[in-house]
């Protein structure tokens, strides 16, 4: 009677699934953590030949028409290790697994070589990486690329904030910096007017001008078509006005004090500045979207930067003829 | 992890302790500006109530100009902004740096682009382009403002056909096809669809054989035209992927010009969203008297002009008369160009092109013009421009005007007086509002008015001999050598005086006078219209360098000095415009043009100002505060005089116009070249409805011996800094409309062939060549042509270009100009 009570209950496919999946859960839990190790990655080092630094030289000469300097070679040699490290990486990660751009890559090759039309592209693809044809500069320089878009990526990183653009400004000053700005007010002689003693009247204007307050001294002046007063002018713009040489005898004045007379094309002038800005940052409100931007792309730099670093200490690189770029290296698993 | 740093810290207290002597000085004084203020902005710190001048470009071309990039020209809106504000930039020919391998390899992918990039770097850097020529202002030199002016018929076009791929591919759908119209093509890159069609495939073999061909002809034949303009078949049905090409590049001449534009205090730099509006009307010309341009509709005159076979009377033409081909056999490429500039970053979704809006007969299997307007009146265009802009409500900030450029190259289809019909009216009204400003100057020559001293033919009343200055052989944009006209062709019949602005400004007052309403109110600014991405170039002896024309720029080619090439002997360095405002921001400097606060120079950089009234203190020049007192007792140059109140007892007094200029200083090391003269120009139109002028010398004198010397193109003495007068019009009738307009002359510099001929050291002291002769007596002798040699022949030496010598030395080019600045006029309305 009882079995007869038990039996629809057996038989039923919801128990089946309940104890498959204990039986499921229960072996994952028993294996997985000894059963699946994850093996170490075993990385060749990497070795630039002496070979290979004749051709880079040879390829420097014939593309700039003149030998690379010593400082210049390392250069190239470092890139190239940097190219073979990030290929390399790319390789492990298996970044060229299901890129579109591999597998059409491979396929042309494949039909390039004259195979039998139609067969399946995934058949073709397979047969060429058991050839070999993916060790292929197309191939290469889009894993090298792809591997550099991947270490300069973080899509973990908070949003920027104020106090990121502001440190960045902070740190860049001399490119977000606006010119040193002048106020100033001018006495101007006219040679048609003073004729040849105009060198005279204007120290005799100078010592006048000095006695007097500001507003009344502007009596003294000959007219100018562009007026006696120069509202925060920067040096670009007095250059563009009054020439070179006046404008840096004007920046290199005293405060406060009628100075002079300097000499543009037009005559001579005698100067008063009256206010002096300093270069000085520019207000975040304004300049947000360029600070937002290069603070974006210094963080990939940096990235990209300590990604590559991080390369470098997995790899034993040894350069023929060049100790100094050469290192050891510790083995690590897989990761970038 | 980062917290909020000491930096931070230290740099917000040095921020708060500087910040009373900061906000003291940035501040400017409180005061409401006379302009409205349409954008969010820091104030600048240099605001002068009575203006200060700013030097701008309102006309250029980049890469993203058709035209352009067949030319090689790769410097981009961005590089141009980059130059206008003193930095470096790359000209063609361009060394291909790349290794035999790399020129293999597709280009490295990056960020994904969507309007084409034309990469180069300067020498010294390593990458795939390197510039062999490099450009960049002196010091001091570098401008204030700057409106880059692109093709907008060919946006798209362009962007399809010339697009630099940068992105890898595997399917379509991973190049974002929705958002920028790519496909992945067979190599595996993101292009534009479209990109390999036969025409793009033609362009873009003209690009790597460097030479400028057919690509261009023909999408402006297309495009560009007055009847039925199109977009080529590869822009899909109705253009749409064109027009969806169009627009990302649109957006990034709009980003371009938001990340060039200084938004702080310092305003260092004004930059301008606009494009070019380019109409090429295929124009006949009516057979009567007035020869008015007018659609010809069949286009088979056998013999010029003389009517078809079965002629009917034309539409176009008042009198009725049969519609003939134009002086140059075929009906051509009239310019119909304008320049569309917009106040702010609030600026309609996409430009209004002549492929949307045709100047012409537009559309329709007849096309006849439209009805009660001219054949190239700009009525509809201005319409649309308007109602997209100004009247729009969902765009509150936007205003826009246009400047029309180069009437002299329109065969006098640029300024049509529009007729007395309520169209015609409406027409007036338009132009009156929209195009404050005409360019009165460039590199294909200048427009203000003509002579030719060989012929003595004048297109002014009396004859203005200061008007043969960089005058265009060529009567029409195109380049086709049948548009040359010989100094013997060029007559009042074959270039109409109305393309010329003082007849136009006559006309337009005429008008005036009759119907209330000035539709040719035309204020002035100069532009490049250079097609190399540097704006402000107008520099003599660079332009000797460079050119203005890509790869077929001077120091590559020896066209240069050949009268019947199109961009050749006849061109010149290109015009500045310079605008009076209270400081260096987008409002102030917009509401300058708008008002036609403005002067065209001819390249150098004198200064110039002009205040006309009824009531300027005589002693204005001799006690300061000239601008004050100016705006006080009158009229800025743009502005208008109206008849004043009679003083009882006393006729009406005339106005006097007070002027005053200063040289240009030029650089360091480069002298500027002194004033010579003033003249005033004056219009007027008499009862009877006819227009008179006449040019007044104001300061100044004419008969001054000032030179140059050629060789080394240094002023030798004499003229002026600067000068001031107070004029007071001699001949005043309160009761006719008139204009007046300022004139300021340079003491004759060196034109920029004379640079060229002295840098290439053609010796005018010395015979052209040597004789090879068998007779002893002849051979190695000098020579000038083979009858020097007695039998032999007379060789060039390998150092000299084609017509390098004959040009340089023969007289007929002159060797120097006088450089010029032209004030917008003063209007008198009674």
């Amino acid at each position: 009677m009882t079995r007869h009570r038990l039996g629809p209950w057996l038989r039923h496919p919801v128990l089946h699934f309940v104890l498959i999946g204990v039986t499921l859960f229960v072996a994952r839990e028993l294996w997985s953590p000894a059963a699946l190790p994850r093996p170490p990655v075993q990385r060749e080092p990497i070795l630039i030949s002496a070979e290979q630094i004749g051709v880079m030289k040879e390829d420097f000469v014939r593309r700039w028409g003149i030998p690379a300097t010593p400082a210049q070679m390392s250069a190239l040699i470092a890139q190239n290790i940097e190219e073979e490290m990030l290929y390399r990486e790319a390789r492990l990660l298996a970044l060229d697994f299901q890129d579109g751009s591999v597998h059409r890559r491979l396929v042309e090759k494949m039909r390039a070589l004259g195979d039998r039309p139609g067969r399946p592209p995934e058949e073709l693809v397979s047969e060429a990486r058991a050839l070999g044809l993916d060790d292929d500069v197309v191939i290469r320089r889009l894993l090298v690329e792809k591997m550099r878009i991947l270490l300069a990526q973080d899509p973990a990183a908070p949003a920027l904030t104020d106090a990121d653009l502001w440190d960045y400004l902070d740190r860049h000053r001399e490119r977000f910096l606006q010119p040193a700005e002048l106020t100033f007010s001018q006495l101007f002689l006219d040679e048609d007017l003073r004729g040849a003693s105009i060198e005279e009247a204007a120290r005799a204007t100078l010592a006048q001008a000095r006695t007097l307050p500001l507003a009344d001294a502007a009596a003294l002046s000959d007219p100018f078509l562009l007026g006696l007063r120069f509202q925060a002018y920067s040096r670009p713009r007095l250059i563009a006005r009054f020439g070179t040489a006046f404008a840096e005898q004007v920046f290199a004045l005293e405060p406060g004090v009628w100075s002079g007379p300097i000499a543009s094309a037009y005559g001579l002038h005698l100067v008063l500045v009256e206010e002096t800005r300093e270069p000085h940052l520019p207000e975040v409100a304004a300049i947000r979207q360029q600070l937002l931007e290069a603070v974006g792309t210094e963080r990939a730099t940096q990235r990209l930067a300590q990604g590559l670093v991080r390369l470098r200490e997995r790899y034993r690189i040894r350069v023929e003829g060049r100790e100094d770029l050469s290192t050891p290296g510790v083995a690590v698993a897989a990761q970038p | 992890m980062r917290s909020p740093s000491i930096q931070t810290y230290v740099l917000w207290t040095l921020l708060f302790a500087m910040a009373p002597t900061g906000s003291a000085q940035t501040v400017p004084p409180d005061l409401t500006p006379p302009f409205e203020r349409t954008e969010a902005r820091k104030r600048c710190a240099s605001y002068e109530p009575t203006k200060q001048p700013f030097f701008g470009e309102t006309h250029l071309h980049t890469a993203y100009s058709f035209d352009a990039v067949v030319l090689d020209t790769r410097n981009t809106p961005a590089d141009a902004y980059w130059y206008a504000k003193g930095g470096r930039v790359g000209l063609p020919p361009w060394a291909d740096t790349r290794t035999a391998e790399q020129s293999q390899l597709p280009p490295p992918p990056s960020m994904r682009t969507d309007v084409t990039e034309h990469p180069y770097c300067m020498p010294g850097e390593h990458c795939q382009f390197m510039a062999t020529r490099t450009i960049q202002f002196p010091e001091g030199r570098a401008l204030d403002f700057a409106a880059i002016t692109d093709h907008s018929e060919q946006f798209g076009e362009s962007n399809i056909c010339t697009f630099e791929a940068t992105e890898t591919c595997a399917s379509d759908q991973d190049c974002d096809p929705a958002v920028t119209g790519q496909t992945c093509a067979s190599d595996n890159l993101c292009r534009p669809k479209g990109y390999n069609s036969p025409l793009c495939g033609i362009a873009r073999d003209e690009i790597s054989r460097l030479r400028q061909g057919a690509a261009a002809s023909i999408f402006a034949g297309l495009e560009n035209v007055s009847q039925n303009p199109m977009r080529p078949a590869f822009c899909g049905p109705n253009g749409a992927l064109c027009d969806r090409q169009a627009k990302l590049v649109w957006d990034k001449i709009r980003n371009d010009a938001e990340a060039a534009y200084d938004r702080t205090s310092s305003c260092t730099f004004t930059s301008f969203i606009a494009y070019e509006y380019t109409a090429m009307a295929a124009n006949g010309r009516c057979a009567d008297a007035e020869a008015l341009p007018c659609w010809d509709q069949s286009q088979d005159n056998a013999i010029p002009d003389v009517p078809d076979a079965g002629w009917s009377p034309s539409a176009d033409c008042p009198s009725g008369a049969a519609c003939i081909a134009n002086f140059t056999g075929d009906s051509g490429a009239d310019n119909l160009h304008r320049n569309v500039i917009f106040r702010n970053n609030d600026v309609i979704d996409r430009p209004i092109s002549n492929v949307e809006s045709p100047l012409g007969c537009g559309f329709g299997a007849d096309c006849t013009s439209t009805p009660g307007s001219p054949v190239a009146s700009p009525a509809v265009m201005l319409q649309s421009l308007k109602d997209a802009c100004i009247k729009n409500p969902a765009k509150p900030r936007c205003d826009v005007l246009t400047i029309p450029h180069n009437p002299n190259m329109s065969r006098g289809s640029m300024f049509i007086l529009p007729e007395n019909t309520p169209a015609g009216l409406a027409e007036a009204r338009l132009r009156n509002q929209l195009e404050p400003l005409v360019e009165l100057t460039q590199i294909k020559g200048q427009s203000e008015c003509r002579y030719n001293a060989k012929t003595g033919m004048a297109w002014t009343n009396p004859p203005d001999e200061l008007c043969d200055f960089e005058n265009e052989g060529w009567a029409r944009l195109g380049g086709a050598a049948d548009g040359y006209l010989t100094d013997a062709m060029q007559t009042t019949e074959s270039i109409p005086p109305r393309s010329y602005v003082r007849n136009t400004l006559a006309n337009g007052i005429a008008y005036a006078a009759v119907k209330g309403v000035n539709p040719f109110k035309l204020g002035f600014v100069g532009g490049l219209d250079n097609h190399n991405g540097t704006p402000g170039q107008s520099d003599a002896q660079q332009y000797a360098k460079s050119g203005a024309h890509g790869i077929q720029s001077f120091a590559t080619s020896a066209e240069a000095l050949n009268e019947r090439f199109f961009l050749g002997l006849e061109t010149n360095a290109g015009g500045l415009t310079v605008a009076w405002a209270e400081e260096n921001s987008r409002d102030a400097i917009f509401t300058a043009l708008k008002n036609r606060e403005t002067y065209a120079t001819s390249g150098t950089r004198p200064i110039v100002r002009v205040f006309g009234g009824f009531n300027l203190p005589a002693d204005i020049c001799k006690v300061g505060d000239f601008a004050a007192r100016g705006y006080a007792r009158g009229v800025p140059m743009g502005g208008t005089l109206k008849r004043g109140r009679r003083p009882p007892g006393r006729g009406q007094q005339a106005p006097s116009f007070a002027v005053s200029a200063l040289m240009d200083p030029g650089w360091s090391g480069h002298p500027g070249t002194p004033l010579q003269r003033a003249q005033i120009v004056k219009g007027w139109v008499d009862a009877a409805g006819q227009t008179h002028e006449q040019v007044y010398d104001v300061a100044g004198r004419a008969d001054d011996q000032a030179k140059v010397d050629l060789r080394t193109c240094r002023p030798t003495g004499g003229g002026l800094k600067m000068l001031c007068t107070l004029w007071t019009d001699p001949d005043f009738d309160p009761a006719r409309h008139a204009f007046y307009y300022v004139r300021v002359l340079e003491n004759p510099s060196c034109r920029w062939n004379q640079f060229y001929c002295n840098a290439r050291g053609v010796d005018c002291g010395k015979p052209m060549g040597t004789c090879r002769s068998q007779a002893p007596t002849a051979n190695a002798r000098g020579c000038n042509s083979d009858a020097d040699c007695g039998g032999g022949v007379c060789t060039l030496p390998d150092s000299y270009e084609e017509f390098e010598y004959t040009q340089c030395c023969s007289g007929i080019v002159p060797q120097t100009v006088q450089q010029r600045a032209w004030t917008s006029p003063i209007w008198y309305t009674p």
